[in-house]
């Protein structure tokens, strides 16, 4: 068990390295001149910076070195969680990211909170009921909470709640109604996918040879349901989840932006309007960094839930 | 999840046997083909000219001349959304091309060769799933600046992986089987047995991550035009359209409405029929 955790940690870090190495890379696509930019953004303007300030800043920022050079530079300070500052205010990457994913975090948790309690007992019962018209009815709305743009369940969430009934609140970050409208737009897809899966894991354990054996043994409904079946169908749950986590955090960029909610996603997209680098980079990182972690997370959960997978 | 039905009661009596005639699929199958129609015969379509702004019309409801109505500046959006069928479908067609050769040569290449080759590739495909999709598209577009080729790049690199690593694990079985070593044996070059042999038997999952990966591209590339990081106006492009009619969302709701369920049914229908070809061919 102990050689496990070694070798997936280990995995981990590797992959993680080769993330940071293409985050750096992503840079080189930029066109122009690094190091004008830098200037220009540091003293606003292009006519405010002449062209010794530009030689100095290439110096002194490492730019004229090879490209292995600069990213080993990068890195080094990236280790040691500096993460540069923002070309816009100055204020550390770090920081920035840290205070708008707390937000972003409130944003997934509500919409996970959501998917769960809704998809929990559909997909339980499409699975139970399978070839009726609930599991019919449950199959069509999921795939169409599936398909539906982010951004257009969105708008018309707002179109409907905020302009015609003038119920909930449309726009920013304030009290508990905000979350609402963000929310059930971030949860839509996850809830539709977690229905889906989970039916098809109940399916699957209901054909199980222990499943036919425990009922019949003649055990009651009831606790096959909650003891055995549960146990079993949640598993790939848990997966989903992980992945979905990963889903989530892409869609909360672009739910974000509907919302004008003030989380990672929405600085991202500041960012890059404002070809503010280290910043870009920064959040690319930051957001990698998060899915491995999720999936090691993942894979240490299937690894104690699942029994099974320790035997192969 | 693989087919949950027995396979033995499929009744192979025909192409299309008593499971694929549901409606759904039928409904699903004609949504696929008028979007392909349209994306096709879009300039013969449009009543309008779609770049014809006339600032009398603003924001104007649907009407007889203009069936969904116009927008900021009195273009008609029905023939702004024909073109940015066109426009939205052509780029999520080109990058599924463009992901599906990439990955399908990597998992080949990774699964035939084995050993160093296989473990180097397969890492690296790792550290590419590593990024969330739409941030990593977003981040590469908006560096790369805005253009077809730069998005069609930044969505591309970031969906070849799938393809990738379902082609090295079919491969790895295939290549252990008795016909290809046979084949091997019998002096069959090893072009041949990847192409004739290989290829083929991964034909299957791949259709199928294509159709769901068409679904994820369009999806893909009209939300980097939402955000303003793909095609750009007054190009119409459904995600682009999006972005533009958002500010009107109070006064004129019908900017959005349209231009979000043409978005909405070409990706339905494409994940629809993903699963369906899901089902018929068991992949993962």
């Amino acid at each position: 068990m102990g050689i496990f955790i070694v070798k997936r940690i280990i995995t981990s870090l590797f992959v993680l390295l080769g993330a940071s190495f293409l985050t750096y890379g992503m840079m080189m696509l930029a066109p122009g001149d690094a190091a004008l930019e830098i200037a220009v953004a540091r003293y606003g303007g292009e006519d405010r910076v002449d062209a010794e300030t530009i030689d100095w800043i290439r110096e002194q920022e490492g730019l004229s070195k090879p490209f292995i050079h600069q990213y080993a530079r990068w890195l080094k300070h990236v280790v040691m969680l500096d993460l540069g500052r923002s070309m816009v205010d100055g204020a550390p990457v770090l920081s920035l990211i840290r205070q708008r994913f707390s937000r972003t975090l409130e944003l997934v948790v509500a919409a996970i909170s959501i998917a769960l309690v809704v998809s929990l007992p559909l997909g339980i019962l499409a699975g139970m009921k399978r070839g009726t018209w609930l599991d019919s009815l449950c199959a069509s709305v999921s795939v169409i909470g599936v398909s539906m743009p982010n951004y257009w369940l969105g708008i018309i969430l707002i179109v409907v709640f905020c302009v015609r009934l003038k119920l909930l609140p449309a726009f920013g970050r304030g009290d508990i109604t905000h979350i609402i409208l963000p929310s059930i737009t971030l949860g839509t897809a996850m809830t539709a996918y977690t229905t889906k899966i989970l039916r098809n894991a109940v399916i699957e354990t209901r054909q199980s040879d222990f499943y036919t054996a425990l009922k019949a043994r003649g055990l009651g409904k009831r606790p096959v349901l909650f003891r055995h079946l549960m146990k079993n169908a949640l598993i790939p749950v848990v997966t989903v989840i992980g992945i979905e986590l990963g889903m989530l955090l892409e869609g909360a960029v672009i739910t974000e932006t509907v919302f004008a909610w003030p989380g990672i996603g929405e600085l991202m997209v500041t960012a890059i309007s404002n070809r503010d680098y280290p910043l870009i980079q920064g959040i690319v990182l930051f957001s990698a960094t998060v899915f491995i972690v999720i999936n090691f997370i993942v894979d240490m959960l299937y690894y104690f839930l699942d029994p099974r997978i320790r035997m192969t | 999840m693989s087919d949950t039905h027995p396979q033995h009661t499929l009744p192979q009596t025909g192409a299309l046997s008593a499971k694929y005639r549901n409606p759904i699929f039928v409904i699903a199958a004609v949504i696929t083909c008028l979007t392909i129609f349209t994306a096709i015969a879009a300039p013969l379509l449009v009543p309008n000219d779609p770049y014809q702004a006339n600032l009398s019309l603003r924001l104007a409801p649907p009407s007889l001349y203009y069936p969904m109505g116009n927008d900021a500046l009195g273009r008609c959006l029905f023939s702004r959304i024909i073109i940015g069928v066109r426009t939205s479908i052509g780029l999520g067609v080109t990058v599924v091309v463009f992901s599906c050769m990439l990955g399908v040569v990597i998992g080949l290449l990774s699964g035939f060769t084995g050993g160093f080759v296989d473990e180097v590739l397969m890492r690296i495909t790792d550290i590419f799933f590593s990024f969330p999709e739409i941030l990593a598209a977003m981040a590469v577009a908006g560096l790369a600046g805005p253009g077809a080729t730069n998005l069609l790049f930044a969505v591309s690199v970031v969906s070849w992986m799938r393809y990738a690593r379902i082609v090295r694990g079919v491969t790895l079985s295939v290549k252990e089987r008795e016909y290809v070593k046979y084949a091997h044996l019998s002096g069959v070059s090893t072009n041949s047995i990847i192409f004739r042999h290989i290829l083929p038997v991964n034909m299957s999952s791949v259709i199928v991550l294509a159709t769901i990966g068409l679904a994820k591209a369009i999806l893909a590339v009209s939300s980097l035009g939402f955000l303003g990081f793909g095609v750009q106006p007054p190009e119409p492009e459904l995600g682009t359209l999006l972005m533009e009619g958002k500010d009107y969302i109070m006064s004129a709701p019908h900017l959005c409405l349209y231009p979000g369920l043409a978005v909405m049914f070409p990706v339905l229908s494409f994940n629809i029929l993903g699963d369906k070809l899901q089902d018929r061919f068991g992949g993962n």
